[in-house]
């Protein structure tokens, strides 16, 4: 993802990048021990490149969302949860893996 | 999510969707300078279109109105609220009359699929200074419009905006730049998008506005050259415009006006969209409460029990409230969009204006998973709400909060009784 910032907080279980993309939207980015990203936040005036922090997963949020239904909610199962919400200069969000959670990690710290 | 190992099977990919939507059936037009009567419909999903030769604004009824419906639109989902608009060469009277345009007061701009225009009717492409031919992805919370910028009168009710950029929404226009499409769904047919079109009538004079003109943002803005497009900033004046205030005369603003709605549900409901703010007799502030807007985002300060949450939104293109409380349960899958209390639940919030303004607004949030599954049918769902994030920053004011209300929303910069925009009032 193309940044004008980025710094990195590692807690426990896993590691928190902070990107700041050029238009100003801030994004988090948890990776487990592991390496694998298992979430993602944003909050700013535009969206961030999900494609290349979801990975496959990309493929399955498109799908559930191939008719529009004008809700957050983007989709929630087993396997990836993504919220989506705001417009142009003002959108939130965040997106996560739930099997890739690490242990121990509770989903509520992907903000 | 980079690993490949940690992700189950792949789920179906959207490739057949997209091939499935461009078969969508393109209108078959004749010319534009045509007598008027020629009509056809388009396809079973979307609603029949009329092509016409419309005669110039100074000889349509003088009106700052236009009537607003909420039905079943293009597919059926509920609570979003459309107007038709008419789209012109700019100078003509080569027209086409669009129906089913959602309005959203959560964007700005005119948005409509080139498929829905006849082949005669040629608008002229927007350049930037340096000759490029512009193109934009649009980016919704819900996916992404993709398409060039052309220039057209649009005329809506008895309002006319000259020669204002608007996105044509094209999927075929060039090849779609990687990092647009990495946004999400797109949104590039009339199915996908729920609508014939977006009528962004929110508070911003242009889309994207100054971020866009300080640097190439990644996913807004492009210029293209043959089939490849590229980031570039683009002036504000360029960018695709709302028309609210690139009309000659109503031009500061604009009122949404709903009937209120049996909370059960109906099936379609009549409305109107005003433009203006106290500058005719249809359309003063009266005793509306003026909620002052951030200028840079548009948002503003929203309290529930205890709970801030700092980015409200107005927006009619959210068919719910949706707002994260532990206090409400969420329906099971597949209604897991929306909360499904057992009762209707009465709730108390405070919108809090940049200005200062405070403004409690009561509201009921129903059982989604009931009022989907015994009025199926409907829609028109005032008591639709769900929620958002664990973070607790958005509080979306979707279309219930629209229903039996009038709703305006004051353009930024523009000069109004209640002050300059952006505001929003009620």
């Amino acid at each position: 993802m193309r940044a004008t910032a980025h710094s990195v907080t590692s807690q426990a279980a896993y590691t928190v990048h902070l990107i700041t993309l050029p238009s100003g939207t801030v994004v988090r980015e948890y990776v487990a021990g592991n390496g694998i990203v298992f979430g993602v936040a944003w909050e700013g005036p535009t969206l961030p490149d999900l494609k290349a922090t979801l990975g496959e997963a990309f493929d399955r949020y498109v799908a559930a969302t191939a008719m529009r239904r004008t809700t957050p909610l983007a989709v929630s199962n087993d396997a990836l949860v993504v919220f989506s919400a705001g417009h142009l200069r003002a959108f939130a969000g965040y997106a996560y893996l739930p099997q890739a959670v690490p242990a121990g990690v509770d989903a509520s710290v992907i903000q | 999510m980079r690993d490949p190992d940690s992700l189950l099977g792949s789920g179906p990919l959207l490739k057949l969707l997209a091939a499935t939507l461009l078969a969508v059936s393109i209108a078959g037009c004749g010319g534009g300078g045509g007598s008027g009567g020629s009509s056809n419909s388009s396809s079973a999903t979307a609603p029949a279109q009329s092509l016409t030769s419309t005669p110039p604004a100074s000889q349509l009824p003088a009106s700052n109105t236009t009537a607003v419906t909420v039905d079943f639109g293009v597919i059926g989902v509920p609570n979003m609220p459309f107007v038709s608009v008419t789209l012109c060469v700019p100078g003509t009277t080569q027209c086409q009359t669009i129906d089913h345009v959602q309005v959203d007061t959560g964007s700005s701009g005119l948005r409509v699929f080139a498929s829905q225009l006849p082949p005669s009717l040629v608008l002229p492409r927007q350049k930037d200074g340096a000759g490029n031919l512009l193109a934009e992805c649009m980016q919704f919370f819900d996916g992404y419009t993709w398409g060039s910028v052309q220039l057209a009168d649009v005329l809506i009710g008895g309002e006319k905006a000259a020669s204002l950029p608007i996105q044509v929404i094209d999927p075929n226009y060039g090849a779609i730049p990687s990092d647009c499409s990495s946004l999400g769904a797109s949104r590039n047919s009339p199915v996908s998008l729920a609508a014939n079109g977006v009528l962004g009538i929110g508070v911003f004079k242009r889309d994207c506005g100054p971020a866009c003109v300080r640097s190439a943002v990644p996913a807004t803005y492009y210029g293209c050259v043959e089939n490849t497009c590229t980031s570039i900033a683009v002036a504000e004046n360029l960018q695709v415009g709302n028309p609210i205030p690139y009309f000659a005369t109503n031009n500061n603003g604009s009122i949404l006006t709903l009937p209120a709605a049996s909370p059960s549900g109906e099936t379609s409901l009549t409305g109107q969209l005003v433009f203006g703010i106290g500058t005719q007799s249809n359309n003063g502030l009266g005793s509306a409460q003026v909620i002052g807007l951030s200028p840079s985002n548009g948002t503003f300060r929203t309290v529930l029990n205890g709970t801030s949450y700092s980015r409200g939104i107005m927006d009619s293109g959210s068919n719910g409230l949706f707002f994260q409380t532990s206090a409400l349960p969420v329906c099971a899958s597949p209604n897991d969009l929306y909360y499904c209390p057992v009762s209707t639940q009465q709730l108390s919030a405070m919108i809090e204006g940049v200005n200062g303004t405070t403004s409690a607004v009561s509201f009921a949030v129903g059982n989604a998973a009931e009022l989907k599954l015994s009025r199926g049918g409907n829609s028109v769902m005032p008591l639709l709400a769900g929620p958002a994030f664990v973070s607790s920053t958005i509080f979306v004011w979707g279309m219930p909060f629209f229903y039996g209300r009038s709703v305006y929303a004051a353009v930024e910069q523009q000069p109004t009784p209640g002050g300059a925009g952006p505001y929003i009032a009620y």
